[in-house]
């Protein structure tokens, strides 16, 4: 049961990352911030399928996580989340065609051992 | 002809200044929703939607206009950014949030949480430093 609820929230949360990232491309580039415009963009995205199931998928890793607090320790799910950096960099490659340089990559990998240390 | 396309020194400052905008209203706001929740007390967290009708704790309310904020700003920053650019980035909101544990509630942070949030901290600065759109 635990594992399979680490599963659903690394999966879920790269789906709604992945959902998220190119519904807002297609979306295209946000440039206007005053409040007309910004209340149209809500509406549009309330509106968009990748941002809505995106936010969809983040809010069943939400609840997936809240079970899992309840059954195990806050450390369980930790080394998951920490992978999910550079699990979710692969994925922006070959899903998002992104190109990942070196940098990108060493900084992905340092962040996931960060986040692994916190726990520590 | 015109200016569609945001030019690319734009971008990095309007890309840092919309990675600093998410995880500051993150931060505060997660800040703000324990703080609000522990206020509130465990027993209601299980009826989420009995709780959002019967009570309004400040803090609560607060806290999750912030996330809303840092939400909006994350999405804001996606119509332009990589996300393998504002993944490693925002994760510096973990080193913001175990710093303000440290200085203003006086949390003790033990020698391998600092190692991690040098690290975080440190691949956070290196993303940060490449071009934040790698797409046509």
């Amino acid at each position: 049961m635990k594992w399979l609820l680490v599963l659903v929230i690394v999966c879920c949360n790269a789906a709604g990352d992945l959902l998220d990232a190119s519904g807002m491309k297609r979306h295209g580039e946000v440039r206007d911030f005053r409040p007309r415009h910004v209340l149209r963009l809500i509406w549009e995205l309330a509106r968009n399928p990748f941002i809505v199931g995106g936010i969809a998928a983040m809010a069943v890793a939400f609840a997936a996580q809240m079970s899992l607090l309840s059954i195990a320790d806050l450390s369980f799910a930790v080394p998951a989340s920490a992978s999910s950096y550079v699990l979710e960099t692969v994925l922006a490659k070959l899903v998002l065609g992104e190109h990942i340089n070196r940098t990108r990559w060493i900084g992905a990998a340092l962040v996931a051992c960060g986040v692994l240390l916190l726990q520590v | 002809m015109s200016h569609h396309i945001t030019d690319p020194r734009l971008i990095r400052r309007k890309s840092a200044a919309f990675a600093a905008l998410a995880i500051c209203c993150n931060v505060s706001g997660n800040l703000a929703l324990s703080a609000g929740m522990h206020q509130v007390g465990p027993t209601l967290t299980v009826e989420l939607l009995a709780y959002l009708r019967i009570i309004h704790n400040p803090l609560v309310d607060g806290g999750t206009a912030l996330l809303a904020l840092g939400l909006f700003a994350n999405l804001s920053l996606l119509s332009w950014a990589d996300l393998s650019y504002v993944l490693p980035v925002t994760a510096a909101g973990y080193s913001l949030s175990g710093l303000l544990g440290w200085a203003v509630l006086g949390e003790h942070i033990s020698p391998g949480r600092w190692i991690g949030i040098a690290l975080i901290t440190a691949g956070a600065i290196l993303v940060g430093r490449t071009q934040p759109r790698t797409t046509p």
